[in-house]
């Protein structure tokens, strides 16, 4: 038993170590860690003090850990399955460290990422009266959202493709939507629930957790594939969480929320039910693995718990939505 | 000197899961009334009240600091992030199980955020303002080597995975990416027109017909 708590205690001190430095919040307290550390590195040194990375510091400070390995000075005794704590440490330091962007970097990933899609697309011009009347529902829905500034004005982009019904965003409030997608909605009211959807997950910053949690997975591959062969359990469970589940768990999010900032700007939330139902007859459920199940029941009990949205309101709408985008 | 460490094995990936999913509220970084917050946005004022449709008493600079006198209008953190009350209350069970001692109530503030602040002479949307740590991190090159950084172990394993791993940001996108060069002129173009073609006077017109926002 106590040896057990002993173990047990290492291992929440390691935890709590890690989680402490890793911690965004505490970043200040971080810096006194590491510069302690490197006043320690300095003192044995005679005082020279060397400039070093916190990763590099955190990679020093666990460097000589090694698991399964018996440590004695000046030897090391590898057996078999060992790994590199410290490497590995640092590569979970470096991702983590990557994806804290502050909203510049949002800005600077989202714009590194349309670049990408503006490689394979035409667009309208800003100046197109689509653009300008897809923007303002954009920024309307902004405005009810938790996320009103930005580091740059909001950039909706209409790409030319008939073809493709869909609409997708990026960090840093980088909005696309298709002239295919323009063309299935069938009023503003479900044009603001597709785009709400898309501003949900920028409010909800859902791209930088995928991308965090790509790196989650790819470093439990990296530690589990060298150094734990034939790890399932505690990994199988994660991994599949990660990989499987987490993205309708997203898309559920940004539906609830998309309906939210709809009806919260004013917009009638039940016309995102219709659009979904519709896109899910037109997709044929090809995108079945990334959505839930269950989207427009998801949909639906936000709108039953939204105020109503008189009829009149969405026919004035309609107007303007078919005199911008349908007649043409 | 000895000196020998033993780890279980699930034990340190737990250790390592830890580091990057515990306690990182991406989105919304923690801030609390008397903390000096720096400005990390190009286009920001102070309004009369905590909506973007009230009167713009001052612009404000980029990183001009100010002082928080108060949190407007919580919220509390979604399921997906990692300080949201769901992942919290889920951690303290763990621990409370291993520690074997009751498990104490989550306090509000760990998983709630303030979407405006209060300052001294107005309000200012939260998402524009971050701590001194963060704030040194705040300009292009930096910025450009963190992003680059997250694409980068894509980028190793083969050429295509670069652009696959960039796509992993962003959500809805149908299809297969098909391969192309990213067109940087471009984008930078479009956010330039973007900028030319703002009229707030147009946009209140387009919330006041269809009977949105402050119009609702």
């Amino acid at each position: 038993m106590r040896q057990w708590r002993q173990k047990f205690v290492l291992q929440v001190l390691t935890s709590i170590a890690l989680s402490v430095a890793a911690t965004e919040v505490n970043a200040q307290s971080l810096g006194g860690f590491l510069d302690s550390l490197n006043n320690q590195k300095a003192g044995k040194n005679g005082g020279q003090s060397q400039e070093q990375s916190p990763t590099q510091n955190i990679k020093n400070l666990f460097g000589g850990i090694k698991p399964n390995s018996d440590t004695t000075e000046g030897q090391v005794k590898k057996s078999g399955g060992g790994i590199n704590l410290g490497k590995t440490v640092g590569k979970v330091f470096d991702a983590h460290h990557n994806t804290i962007l502050g909203p510049m970097g949002r800005y600077y990933l989202g714009r590194k990422l349309s670049a990408h899609v503006l490689g394979r697309y035409a667009t309208l011009p800003q100046s197109d009266s689509r653009t300008k009347y897809v923007r303002s529902i954009v920024l309307t829905l902004l405005s009810a959202s938790n996320y009103a500034g930005n580091h740059k004005e909001p950039l909706v982009i209409i790409l030319r493709d008939k073809s493709v019904i869909n609409a997708f965003s990026a960090p840093g409030n980088f909005v696309f939507i298709s002239t295919g997608m323009l063309d299935f909605v069938r009023n503003e009211d479900e044009l603001a629930f597709v785009l709400a959807h898309e501003v949900a997950h920028v409010e909800l910053d859902h791209g930088l957790n995928a991308v965090k949690s790509k790196q989650g997975t790819d470093l439990m591959k990296d530690v589990a594939g060298n150094a734990f062969p034939g790890l399932g359990g505690l990994l199988g469970n994660m991994m599949g969480y990660m990989e499987n589940g987490f993205s309708a768990d997203l898309e559920a999010e940004a539906d609830r929320r998309g309906a939210e900032l709809a009806a919260k700007a004013g917009y009638n939330a039940r016309a995102g039910v219709n659009v979904i139902r519709r896109l899910e007859k037109s997709h044929g459920h090809q995108h079945a693995k990334g959505y839930p199940k269950d989207r427009t029941s998801i949909v639906a009990r936000v709108a039953n718990s939204s105020s109503q949205v008189p009829e009149k309101l969405v026919q004035i709408r309609s107007r303007r939505f078919d005199e911008i985008i349908r007649n043409r | 000197m000895h000196f020998r460490v033993k780890l279980k094995k699930p034990a340190l990936l737990l250790s390592l899961s830890l580091v990057m999913f515990t306690n990182v509220a991406l989105g919304f970084e923690r801030l609390n009334v008397g903390d000096r917050v720096f400005v990390a946005c190009e286009n920001i004022f102070i309004h009369t009240k905590p909506s973007v449709f009230s009167e713009k008493i001052k612009t404000l600079k980029f990183g001009e600091s100010l002082n928080i006198t108060g949190l407007k209008k919580l919220f509390t953190l979604p399921a997906s992030d990692a300080s949201s009350k769901e992942t919290l209350e889920r951690e303290e069970e763990d621990s409370a199980e291993q520690e074997e001692r009751e498990i104490r109530p989550v306090p509000s503030e760990s998983y709630t955020r303030a979407s405006w602040l209060q300052f001294a002479n107005g309000y200012s949307p939260a998402s524009c303002f971050v701590t001194k740590q963060l704030m040194k991190t705040q300009n292009p090159e930096k910025v450009k080597q963190k992003v680059n950084a997250l694409s980068a172990r894509q980028a190793k394993r083969n050429f295509s995975e670069d652009e696959k791993g960039d796509m992993t940001a962003m959500r809805g996108v149908a299809g297969k990416a098909k391969g192309a060069q990213a067109n940087y002129e471009k984008v930078d173009k479009l956010i330039e027109e973007n900028q030319k073609n703002l009229d707030t006077e147009i946009f209140e017109v387009f919330r006041k017909e269809g009977r949105l926002g402050e119009f609702r």
